[in-house]
């Protein structure tokens, strides 16, 4: 199992200001992305908890009460303390949110050689972070949104200080198979919805990005991709993370 | 589509707020007992600007995605912030949420969800005293208004059109608002004509009233006036007022009766928002 990470933030935005953030251990065949919402303060931080406790081996999938609450202690430690001017604790107050999707890959085929032929995939979402499971025939699976038009600026969100208790009915989950060949694509939403569009339109957006997996270290490239895109139209002007699982 | 522009510090949009100071507005509120109009305008000034800054606020600060003017028009017809700001007519909103005139600290009572109640300290920034003296010369202040948007225009031709709130109890003394209104509301940005968005403020008690989508309700002349005077919602912000139960319909305006206009800066677009219901 190989896995790429590409990210770019808002265009207008400097890098300190991105607020997506990602997670991957391949070994323990767990990938995740979480989106900070623009509209709350410390999201980034947050984002980041998330991904990183998703990855730890050994976790169990469900994105329930009991897994969120020690982050959103974690997170109030890091924030609770800080000296911030007056407009700056009405959202520290509220709590950040952010969107996210977590991925466990395992595999029910190992060859001798650690190579494997297949196997099985689960996923939990909140919000709009995406999942595609693509095969050499297309998307087989896109979860949890399936249509471009289904996304807005109101996702279900994961809050650091929303009631813990109320996650687990958030958390949609899906699960498929998989061979080898085959590759998972995690993407935040506006590349997701563009990944969609595309594909409504009869398009193949699969072989853009198997593109930019030619060019791993090319940060400029990535950048090219998406600012032209932006520029035409296509993809909103948002910070952009995408993870690509090559089975 | 216009009204489609990104809000961003490259590109802000602006706000600017016409409050009626005039003598009339000494008179009792009906929106809420025990306060006077000029009360009821200054709290809802404050609260709109105390939002505007919150909108704007990130964990390293605030992003001047809004420049903010308050024009007073009572005795006189000028900027109406005091202190450091003082005779400014548009600030960036990182500067204006530095410079209150005082933090205030109130307290609200929260139910705790358990039977009992919480009582919650919170930050008031007060940049705006109540006044009452003089005539009320909105047209003048409708005039001015247009003299600062054309320049923030000049400055920003791609922006979110601006928004214009005026807060009054309607009785302009300088002649019908209704020209004048008309002329602002034709100036426009490349994304779309400016946003008049009126609050009628008013002594009768009666239930608030918000984004009507005709002149059938309203019982005051004056609150007529007012509506005409509106521009229609642009359909972005219905959407987010639907989103949030209030009824916008198509040709729904922006339009409060005895009610505040806090709700249109949540209805902005600022990127991924949260619902109320998830604070």
């Amino acid at each position: 199992m190989r896995w790429q990470s590409f990210f770019l933030p808002k265009r207008g935005h400097s890098a300190d200001e991105f607020e997506d953030a990602f997670a991957g251990d391949p070994v323990a065949g767990r990938f995740a992305i979480a989106d900070g919402a623009a509209e709350s303060s410390f999201a980034a931080l947050w984002a980041r908890l998330l991904v990183e406790a998703f990855v730890t081996p050994g976790r169990e999938l469900s994105v329930n009460g009991s897994w969120l609450a020690p982050l959103q202690q974690r997170w109030a430690a890091d924030v609770d303390g800080l000296t911030i001017p007056w407009y700056g604790e009405a959202k520290r107050s509220d709590g950040a949110f952010a969107t996210f999707l977590g991925l466990v890959v395992t595999c029910a085929d190992q060859y001798a050689g650690g190579t494997c032929a297949g196997g099985t995939w689960r996923g939990a979402a909140v919000g709009d972070s995406c999942l595609f499971h693509v095969s050499e025939d297309g998307i087989q699976v896109a979860f949890p949104v399936c249509r471009a038009a289904d996304f807005g600026n109101r996702p279900a969100l994961l809050g650091s200080r929303s009631d813990a208790r109320t996650c687990a009915v958030r958390a949609k989950e899906a699960w498929g198979t998989w061979q080898s060949g085959d590759r998972l694509l995690l993407m935040t939403d506006a590349l997701a919805q563009w990944f969609l569009a595309e594909a409504e339109r009869g398009q193949q957006p699969w072989f853009a990005i198997e593109e930019l997996q030619r060019f791993p270290n090319r940060p400029d490239a990535l950048r090219s991709w998406l600012e032209d895109l932006r520029d035409r139209g296509s993809l909103r002007n948002d910070d952009v993370t995408l993870l690509v699982i090559d089975l | 589509m216009p009204y489609a522009a990104e809000i961003s510090r490259a590109n802000p949009t602006c706000f600017l707020f016409l409050v009626d100071q005039s003598g009339s507005m000494a008179k009792p509120f009906g929106g809420q007992a025990g306060k006077s109009k000029a009360q009821g305008v200054a709290d809802a000034i404050n609260r709109l600007l105390q939002n505007l800054a919150i909108k704007c606020a990130k964990s390293e600060g605030i992003r001047d995605y809004f420049h903010v003017g308050v024009i007073g028009y009572g005795k006189q017809v000028a900027p109406a912030f005091g202190g450091t700001l003082a005779s400014r007519r548009l600030v960036p909103i990182r500067e204006l949420a530095d410079h209150p005139l005082r933090v205030e600290e109130r307290i609200r009572t929260l139910d705790d969800g358990a039977g009992g109640l919480l009582q919650q300290r919170l930050k008031f920034p007060v940049w705006l005293e109540p006044t009452a003296a003089g005539k009320t010369p909105m047209c003048q202040a409708l005039n001015l208004a247009r003299e600062i948007l054309q320049e923030f225009i000049g400055a920003f031709p791609g922006c979110y059109p601006p928004l214009v709130l005026n807060i009054s109890d309607g009785a302009a003394t300088d002649g019908s608002p209704e020209p004048v209104a008309g002329a602002l509301r034709a100036m426009a940005s490349r994304d779309g004509n400016v946003l008049l968005f009126n609050a009628h403020l008013s002594s009768q008690v009666m239930q608030a009233i918000e984004f009507p989508d005709s002149e059938e309700n309203l019982t005051e002349a004056y609150s007529r006036l007012l509506f005409r005077i509106s521009s229609p919602l642009p359909e972005k912000i219905r959407a987010a007022a639907r989103s949030e139960g209030m009824s916008a319909t198509e040709t729904a305006r922006g339009f409060v009766f005895n009610a505040d206009l806090v709700a249109v800066i949540r209805f902005l677009d600022l990127g991924t928002r949260v619902a109320q219901n998830l604070r």
